[in-house]
């Protein structure tokens, strides 16, 4: 199950070679496919040539480039809080969207652009961003009992859950019919319209996070042994793990805020990583990111081409490639 | 990763898997048990009745309840009296066959995986209902008919079910999945089968226009022949669920005691999941997804009844029915004359509960 | 690169507020004012060639109305809905493109269509504003009377006199329909759709056929009419015998296909409680189309409700 230090090195490295390599070329291809397709040469010419042709310096800088940037932090930002949760819970199969984070950032989405809020280009990020908070907050506060059993956490997660799209189906019962599908369309996790903005708001939040992740990757370490094992090598395991979770939700929040509701991706990338790197969290966490950002990448590129013009939202086509996944997890590890 | 044992870890202090063991006065007697049985599902029953009435005499057009008694046995043609018959009667004969259905269930599943958390809209009956109901609205390219509907909901619930026994289960029908694994392979599968209903819908504008109220859940406005169709087959299932109640009630003590009793288990455990799910997918056929009633009632059978489970699966049918009853009677009257779906009233009734029950017991892996 | 451009454009913002007709020096075209505008003043070419249309209601249908050159729209992913062309069944442009859904249009599809007007709706893309922009100058409508918006993408796209002929023209119709509505009759109408009702109202944010039912001289029931933003409320059988209208106006489903609903709509006829509507009880009922009911779009759509009222009451 763990390999040997040099060998989890050498994986790492090689790990994170492919992924790069994998990007390197998601990128070419996300870059150049389109209703405009552009070959390598005319991608690099749009991106480094003001003389180049309008269309396509607009399609590459304008359309295409703030998508492809926000697909990337998003899976980075949800690989990574994938497996902080997952370490704090030592439960494989938590992930951001069952703790409630994403149906609580769903709920206040949507009623942001039910009640006209989401008017502003702001509004709507930030209040996905606040509704993944306090969802997240109460889910930690009701599964609080002198400490947070992992399992309960989980199962509370799915509770709140549940309150959360009780509440969107009476508001989408009650309002118009354009807003719905609007809000629904945000919902599944599109990444469409996105620009540098957006980008450079989950890039900020995943650039601060990873790092503080790997300086605590021995405090996770040391949690993943389990509670006891872990307070008696002089762990405050309880407000070591809510820290933890704390981070973690905060870069879930960041996610949902820039893409919309996206499961799976916190799910299957820490998976991916400890199964390549092996459980130690100072190499499975960076490259849980980097399999975060890939796994992104290929969805929206996917769901943009597809079915052209009609775009299959990111997050609906990183469900349907988790669920095959998913299902083989589940039968293979004996986890809960 | 810290790999542990599969199957149920349970807990063997003060309290059974389930709650508080019956532990009644030594003088009680086989009769005075029996005697308390019966008085119990007498109370549930009158219970459902007061609700059933509530239910006739409540809504936007004001019926006297006597008025509404009448209006069931001998209409006089009057408007009042027509609307109890053409739209009140449907709706409260699905209200109590959704939620007797729904308990029953839950009761079952609670039982045979020892598992306080297993409920049909936790194992993602709901979601696979509303896949295959959206799947036939887009094909059928113009609403479909009820009576095909109910049809593939039954089925898309069933699958769901199924699948995600099987995935929690590992070693197939025989194994306890944990709370932890059932619910998180529900959670898990509901949210694939979300995405899919997802996709569909954003493809198709018409379909979301025409199963939106049908995703939200709802007693309301179902055809009297859909209900009286349904209603009987559920009717039957129910029956099922009780003659199996002794085998049911075995399949509880756990796989070795079973065995020893004489009650093969994987074939017996079949049928009883078989049962469940069935009434499960009935019920999500006639009203959509109304979640949390097969969580609740079958606890709420249990703090009355104690743990003996023939006894929680039986009560666990008019505790269910009221609960459905009251939640319509809450949909229909807190913005009348508008309706609004049951499911969110027994989702904002029954989430309490869930998480009251999991504040219970340290241990849920 | 987006940034920039925002940073750009607020700036221009700022210098249009400082300097009245900054911007309408600065532009070669038109500016479009208004308060109907979203980030008013809009630089439009003069007379534009290529329209875009984000949207296939509204946007679509007013601007082949006004019979702008229209190369590309939201489709509604594919499946245009009959009732969306309703007035326009033969219209095919010469290399039309589709953008997909109006809630997220395809906007490299856009780029493709080379438009050099883009025609949008404030609610439903304003959070695409800066793109959009940046590809055409995009004319972003948040007006909630249908007429008023008419007025906004004829300025759009220099179609003012075809606009103010067209309304005119409905205005003379209105007039007409109305001198034969009995002084004093109210209306109440119905959508059906599967498990229950629509009772469309009228209120500040009337949709706009029950806007022109308050024009044409019918009154609504005060359970129909509402001084919030409401649209429509939702029913359930006994909900509907508070309609209480002497005219019932029925339509039913979602106005996609004109054969959509036919049996939900005989069946729910066939039910005793619709005999005890009052106006159902007087025989004083109208099915109507559910295209422009339901998929308004317009002139074509507001003329077709004329019709229908007109034939409401010249039947008697």
């Amino acid at each position: 199950m763990t390999p040997h230090p040099a060998a989890a090195r050498r994986r790492f490295v090689v790990g994170a070679a492919a992924c790069g390599v994998a990007l390197s070329l998601l990128a070419v291809a996300s870059l150049g496919a389109g209703s405009l397709p552009l070959g390598p040469g005319e991608v690099l010419r749009a991106l480094s040539d003001p003389t180049a042709p309008e269309a396509h310096r607009l399609a590459v800088g304008a359309l295409r480039g703030p998508r492809l940037a926000v697909a990337i932090g998003v899976g980075a930002a949800l690989g990574t809080s994938g497996a902080l949760l997952q370490a704090a819970t030592r439960n494989p199969l938590a992930e951001p969207g069952i703790i409630g984070v994403n149906a609580g950032a769903a709920l206040a989405a949507v009623l942001a652009i039910t009640t006209g809020a989401a008017a502003s280009a702001l509004a709507l990020p930030l209040a996905a961003f606040a509704g993944g908070l306090i969802a997240a907050l109460a889910v930690c506060g009701l599964a609080w009992q002198g400490g947070t059993a992992p399992a309960r956490l989980v199962l509370t997660g799915v509770g709140v859950a549940a309150v959360c799209s009780a509440l969107i189906t009476l508001v989408a019962v009650f309002a118009a019919i354009t807003d719905v599908q609007r809000a629904l369309a945000w919902l599944a996790g599109s990444l469409n319209a996105r620009d540098w903005g957006d980008a450079a708001a989950v890039w900020a939040q995943v650039a601060v996070a990873l790092p503080l992740a790997v300086v605590s990757a021995p405090v996770l370490d040391l949690l993943a042994r389990g509670d006891d094992a872990a307070a008696s090598l002089g762990i405050a395991v309880e407000p070591a793990r809510l820290g933890i979770v704390a981070l973690a939700v905060l870069l879930a929040a960041a996610a949902v805020a820039a893409a919309g509701a996206i499961a799976f991706v916190g799910l299957a990338a820490p998976h991916l990583a400890r199964l390549i790197v092996g459980p130690g969290a100072a190499r499975a966490v960076p490259l849980a990111a980097l399999i975060g950002a890939v796994v992104m990448a290929a969805a929206d590129l996917i769901g943009r081409r597809a079915l052209a013009p009609v775009e299959v939202p990111a997050g609906v086509v990183a469900a349907i490639l988790g669920a095959p996944y998913l299902l083989w997890l589940l039968r293979r590890t004996g986890v809960g | 990763m810290s790999r542990r044992a599969p199957g149920p870890i349970l807990e063997r202090r003060s309290r059974g898997p389930l709650g508080p063991v019956d532990k009644g006065p030594v003088h009680n007697g086989p009769l005075h048990k029996g005697l308390l049985h019966i008085g119990l599902v007498l109370i549930g029953l009158v219970l459902m009745g007061l609700a059933a009435v509530a239910s006739l005499a409540i809504g936007p057009f004001p019926v006297a309840p006597d008025q509404a008694l009448i209006a069931v046995f001998a209409p006089d043609g009057s408007v009042a009296h027509t609307v109890v018959q053409t739209t009140r009667v449907p709706r409260t004969g699905a209200a109590i066959a959704v939620g007797a259905a729904l308990g029953v269930s839950g009761a079952i599943l609670q039982t045979i995986t020892r598992n306080p958390l297993a409920a049909p809209g936790l194992l993602g009956v709901n979601a696979g209902a509303a896949l295959a109901v959206v799947a036939l609205t887009v094909v059928w390219e113009g609403p479909p008919p009820l009576a095909a509907a109910a049809g593939v909901a039954v089925l898309g619930a069933a699958a769901a079910a199924m699948a995600v026994w099987l995935l929690a289960a590992r070693t197939g029908m025989a194994a306890e999945p944990t709370p932890l694994r059932l619910t998180l392979a529900g959670a898990a599968l509901t949210l694939l089968l979300t995405a899919l209903t997802t996709a569909l819908l954003l493809m198709d504008a018409r379909a979301l226009d025409e199963t939106r109220l049908w995703l939200a859940g709802s007693v309301a406005g179902r055809p009297a022949d859909l209900v009286a169709r349904l209603g009987i087959a559920i009717a039957v299932a129910l029956g099922a669920a009780l003659a199996l109640a002794r085998v049911i009630a075995v399949l509880g003590l756990g796989r070795e005691v079973a065995l020893g009793l004489g009650v093969g288990t994987a074939a017996a455990r079949a049928g009883a999941i078989a049962v469940a799910t069935t009434l499960a997918g009935l019920a999500v056929a006639l009203a959509g997804p109304v979640g949390f009633v097969g969580l609740a009632a079958p606890h709420m059978a249990r703090a009355l009844a104690g743990a003996d489970p023939g006894r929680v699966l039986v009560l666990s049918a008019p505790i269910g029915a009221t609960i459905l009853l009251a939640a319509d009677i809450a949909a229909r009257s807190v913005a009348a004359p508008q309706e609004t779906p049951v499911g969110v009233a027994t989702a904002l009734f029954g989430v309490p509960v869930f998480i009251a029950l999991l504040r219970r017991r340290r241990s849920w892996a | 690169m987006t940034r920039r451009a925002t940073i750009v454009g607020a700036g221009a913002a700022v210098l249009a507020v400082s300097a009245p007709g900054a911007v309408a020096r600065a532009c070669d075209g038109r500016a479009v004012q208004g308060a109907l505008v979203h980030g008013a003043p809009v630089c439009v070419p003069r007379q534009p060639r290529r329209v875009a249309t984000l949207d296939p209601y509204y946007n679509l249908q007013m601007a082949l109305s006004l019979g702008l050159p229209v190369v590309a729209s939201a489709r509604s992913g594919g499946s245009l809905p009959d009732a969306v062309l309703v007035g326009h069944a033969d219209w095919v442009a010469e290399g039309f493109v589709d953008l997909g859904q109006f809630q997220y249009p395809d906007l490299e599809a856009l780029l493709v269509a080379r438009p050099d007007l883009i025609l949008g709706d404030a609610t439903m893309h304003a959070s695409l504003a800066g793109v959009l922009s940046e590809i055409a100058p995009t004319v972003l409508v948040q007006a909630i009377d249908w007429r008023d918006y008419l007025a906004v993408i004829a300025e759009a796209g220099g179609a003012e006199a075809r606009a103010a002929e067209a309304l005119g023209a409905y205005d003379g119709r209105l007039a007409a329909v109305r001198a034969g509505v009995p002084a004093g009759t109210s209306v109440s109408f119905v959508r059906v759709v599967p498990g229950g009702f629509q009772v469309y109202v009228d209120g500040p944010a009337a949709y706009a056929p029950m806007r022109i039912l308050a024009e044409a001289g019918l009154a609504r029931p005060p359970f129909e009419t509402v001084a919030d933003d409401t649209v429509l409320r939702r029913l359930g059988w006994e909900g509907l015998l508070q309609l209480e209208g002497d005219w019932l106006i029925v339509t039913v489903g979602g106005g996609h296909h004109a054969s959509d609903g036919r049996d939900l709509m005989a069946e729910t006829m066939a039910h005793p409680l619709w005999q005890a509507i009052p106006a159902v009880a007087a025989g004083r009922v109208r099915v109507v189309d559910p295209g422009p009911w339901m998929g308004f779009g317009g002139l074509h759509s507001a003329l077709a409700v004329l019709d229908d009222i007109d034939a409401m009451f010249a039947a008697r």
